[in-house]
């Protein structure tokens, strides 16, 4: 029996018996997080929506566990690194924000798989709607415009470095809880909670999705059709329900060129190198967050373009807000590196099932020669600004020249396992997040990242998010 | 490590510490270790680590062979003359390895991230008695 589409936007519990889960609506997203959440508030309105959410309005240890898996790889939490509730993973991120650079869109020779179908002026309509929702205050990155030369955090002008703004969300904005309202309340938005998506069906041309097979671990299921279907379950269960989705493609979804799940990436998350200050002063007073109206930003030390391409390194973000920098111990340099494409960094699937019956993933995690040249290449740079100041000096620690990988970090930020490409043959997604080889399915959230830059994902997923709800209008208008 | 106190204690004191050899026609006959103390602000013992690992990187000669063409500075086997008073030649030495940092023409040593002028001249502070 299918029903109506509710006139009034609800928040409902798929497990309550009365609650019909056979359904149609124009949308169907799945994934109440982030990139899921931002997409439906702007469809919603206009079209009918239902947005699956997996968990409930609190986190639950029996849903949470859904996430369990085996990692074979770098050493990673799959469990402790998202979380499966209204709002997703946004309900523990630490609220950084920060713009891709424009050379992270562009092919570079030295990267493999490097570029973008898509530029970064791609994403700049759509820059200050996201720092709105996002609780940013302004989308403006620009460090120029921002702080004077002159008030630069590091006296670098004139060097291999430059600087980059982070933002910081303020308060910390919470999906579910800060749009708990918006959902309950927008017309033709209908919220399912605890219901998850375990299968899609392919209409006989084997390229349009009919519907989608939803499931409660109380055991009650549904089916739900849709004119388009959205997975924003993040950058490693997107990619593991497109390749759950066996009952017609034995490959899984998308996968004809066995491209689903590779390109892992993350941000490696390492204290790398000690600096050694040569003038006690340098930093005094400088290394502060500053504050732009109401909301804080702080300034992380990048490469330039040029100095990327001349050492043929990886790109990189050095926190240097807040250092101590007039104490007699050694500043720590923490840094967020680029993690250059490696199809061999994948997720794959495994024969365990989890509580709903679909298989739960082994997460190989793999950094290249290129991702350690990139580590140390910073720590070149980095060193040669100080050294060409006469500021001080930079070590780099033991493990980083002894390529110890136990010592890299995360920042459970998942990205590539749905990558952008133009070309079938290079990625899961075209330029407009449509899964290659079906007609109305889409990707939502950084799985669909093609490199990840060295800043943190959510501006750039929530921008692309935002841009691909103007697609969809355009498709169904 | 104790390279906070290096970078504090370098420059002031190395100056007490270099042992003129002799004079010749050409100046003052600084030695090697003297030389690396003055570029790098190291103190002696990080000196000698840095100089042996140099060493195993490449051979003392190749080093030698990397040292720059600086003004009024004559390389030789036991180290350099100058016709500049010491701190001039510290300026000078100090100058060339802040281009070379500038040209990227550095070099990981043991992890340090050290100008080619500062890593040959650790080189061949350890290569020869001082």
């Amino acid at each position: 029996m299918r029903i109506g589409r509710e006139p009034a936007g609800m928040i409902i519990d798929a497990r309550n018996s009365a609650v019909e889960l056979t359904r149609d609506a124009d949308f169907v997203i799945a994934g109440a997080g982030v990139a899921g959440i931002s997409l439906a508030l702007e469809l919603a309105g206009k079209y009918s929506v239902i947005l699956l959410e997996s968990g409930g309005i609190e986190p639950e240890q029996d849903t949470q566990s859904l996430y369990d898996g085996k990692s074979s790889g770098l050493n990673y939490s799959l469990l402790g690194s998202r979380l499966r509730f209204l709002g997703g993973t946004s309900n523990h991120w630490g609220g950084w924000c920060g713009k891709l650079d424009d050379i992270d869109f562009e092919a570079r020779d030295w990267v493999p798989h490097s570029g973008w179908p898509i530029t970064s002026a791609d994403l700049e309509p759509f820059h200050q709607r996201t720092a709105d929702i996002l609780d940013l205050g302004s989308g403006n990155f620009d460090t120029d415009t921002m702080v004077p030369p002159e008030n630069h955090a590091f006296r670098i002008s004139g060097t291999r470095l430059t600087q980059r703004v982070m933002r910081f969300s303020n308060p910390v904005t919470r999906m579910g809880e800060k749009y708990r309202p918006a959902l309950e309340n927008t017309a033709g938005l209908t919220v399912l909670l605890n219901a998850n998506l375990v299968d899609l069906k392919l209409h006989e041309d084997g390229k349009k999705l009919e519907s989608a097979l939803v499931r409660t671990l109380n055991g009650r299921s549904g089916q739900i059709t849709a004119k388009h279907f959205i997975l924003a379950s993040g950058g490693i269960e997107n990619a593991r329900l497109l390749l759950s989705c066996r009952s017609q493609m034995t490959q899984g979804l998308g996968n004809e060129k066995g491209l689903v799940g590779r390109f892992f990436m993350e941000h490696p998350h390492v204290t790398a190198a000690e600096m050694f200050a040569l003038d006690e002063n340098w930093c005094q007073g400088q290394m502060a967050l500053r504050r732009d109206d109401d909301h804080w930003f702080g300034l992380m030390v990048a490469p330039s373009k040029k100095s990327l391409s001349e050492q043929r390194c990886l790109n990189f973000r050095g926190h240097i807000f807040n250092i101590e920098c007039q104490s007699d111990d050694p500043i720590e340099l923490r840094v967020m590196m680029e993690q250059a494409p490696n199809p061999d960094s994948r997720v794959r699937l495994t024969s365990t099932l989890d509580a709903l019956g679909l298989p739960r993933i082994d997460l190989n995690w793999q950094l290249t020669a290129l991702d350690w040249h990139g580590i140390q290449c910073m720590g070149r740079l980095v060193g040669e600004a100080l050294g060409a100041r006469s500021l001080g000096r930079v070590k780099l620690r033991d493990w980083v020249m002894e390529q110890d990988g136990r010592r890299i970090g995360f920042g459970s930020h998942h990205m590539g396992t749905t990558r952008m490409a133009d070309d079938p043959a290079a990625g899961v997604v075209d330029r407009n997040c449509r899964v290659f080889g079906t007609s109305n399915l889409f990707v939502a959230g950084s799985s669909v990242f093609a490199t990840g830059g060295a800043i943190n994902p959510t501006f750039t997923l929530t921008a692309l998010a935002l841009r691909l709800a103007e697609h969809l209008t355009g498709l169904v208008r | 490590m104790e390279r906070r106190e290096f970078l504090k204690n370098s420059i002031g004191c190395s100056l007490l510490l270099a042992l003129p050899l002799g004079c010749q026609q050409t100046g003052t006959l600084y030695d090697w270790r003297s030389l690396a103390q003055w570029t790098t602000g190291m103190k002696p013992d990080l000196i000698k680590q840095l100089g042996d690992y140099a060493g195993t990187m490449q051979a003392p000669g190749q080093w030698r062979e990397e040292l720059p063409v600086l003004p009024n500075v004559r390389w030789l086997d036991e180290g350099a003359t100058s016709a500049d008073e010491p701190e001039a030649l510290m300026q000078t030495l100090s100058s060339e390895s802040r281009r070379q940092f500038a040209s990227s023409h550095s070099v990981i040593v043991d992890g340090w991230v050290l100008s080619r002028l500062e890593a040959a001249l650790c080189a061949l502070a350890e290569s020869r008695p001082a």
